[in-house]
């Protein structure tokens, strides 16, 4: 097994062990959710069996995909010929391309609408309007902050021939 | 960009999934360069050229850059 198979097993060794701790988490909060033992506070009835179904599907969700997720690299780490199989996808150009594109295009996009969603919201709602408030600028600022690490990151120094 | 991957495969009697494991990548890449949507790094395109021992110029056609105006 080369060394790049072997840091690709070390790598998923901690995966599992982060995903098993999720889903324990996951399956505590679920349980504390169907117990009722953490109640939704809302004045509205009907609100808040939407907000705890809501929280429950997640949940539910969350659980499938972490379950899912733990097969696949139990599977991946007994077998190389699926360990090589994960890693090319992984690490496949194409596919990190195409999430740049993506990361690219989502996060400016995202920042745009929740900006408009927020003046809209100023009309209506104080507590929503600084929550959108809020969550905009952290989207913003994340991404400035990730725009000059990897700007810096990238970035070669000038020798003095250059200059 | 054109490739001459799709005939150096089948000289060679390769499917998509084993010219894709030789190389290091999934068979959805080699699929999406063969039809030009995408266009190999210069390392993979390396690897592909290597792999059939040939050169990059052999595989990959590179009339279409040359012919474009620099802006």
């Amino acid at each position: 097994m080369n060394h790049k198979l072997l840091k690709m097993k070390t790598q998923l060794e901690a995966r599992t062990k982060r995903l098993l701790g999720l889903t324990a988490c996951t399956l505590i909060f679920l349980c504390a959710s169907v117990s009722g033992a953490i109640p939704v506070h809302t004045g509205n009835e009907n609100t808040a069996d939407f907000i705890s179904g809501f929280q429950m599907g997640l949940l539910c969700a969350l659980l499938i995909v972490f379950t899912y997720k733990l097969m696949t690299y139990r599977k991946a780490l007994t077998d190389e010929k699926l360990l090589k199989q994960l890693y090319y996808k992984e690490n496949d150009e194409r596919e990190c391309y195409i999430s740049q594109q993506v990361g690219k295009s989502s996060m400016s996009i995202t920042v745009i609408v929740m900006l408009i969603l927020t003046v809209i919201a100023g009309y209506f709602h104080e507590v929503v309007f600084f929550t959108m408030l809020a969550a905009t600028v952290l989207q913003a600022l994340i991404q400035l902050v990730l725009k000059f690490y990897y700007t810096n990151r990238l970035s070669g120094k000038e020798t003095e021939e250059a200059l | 960009m054109k490739t001459k991957i799709k005939e150096l495969r089948k000289q060679h009697k390769l499917s998509q999934a084993e010219l894709a494991d030789a190389v290091g990548t999934t068979r959805q890449t080699i699929t999406s360069i063969e039809v030009g949507k995408y266009t190999a790094s210069l390392v993979l395109a390396y690897k592909i050229a290597h792999y059939f021992n040939l050169t990059i110029e052999e595989v990959f056609d590179f009339h279409e850059i040359d012919e474009e105006e620099t802006l």
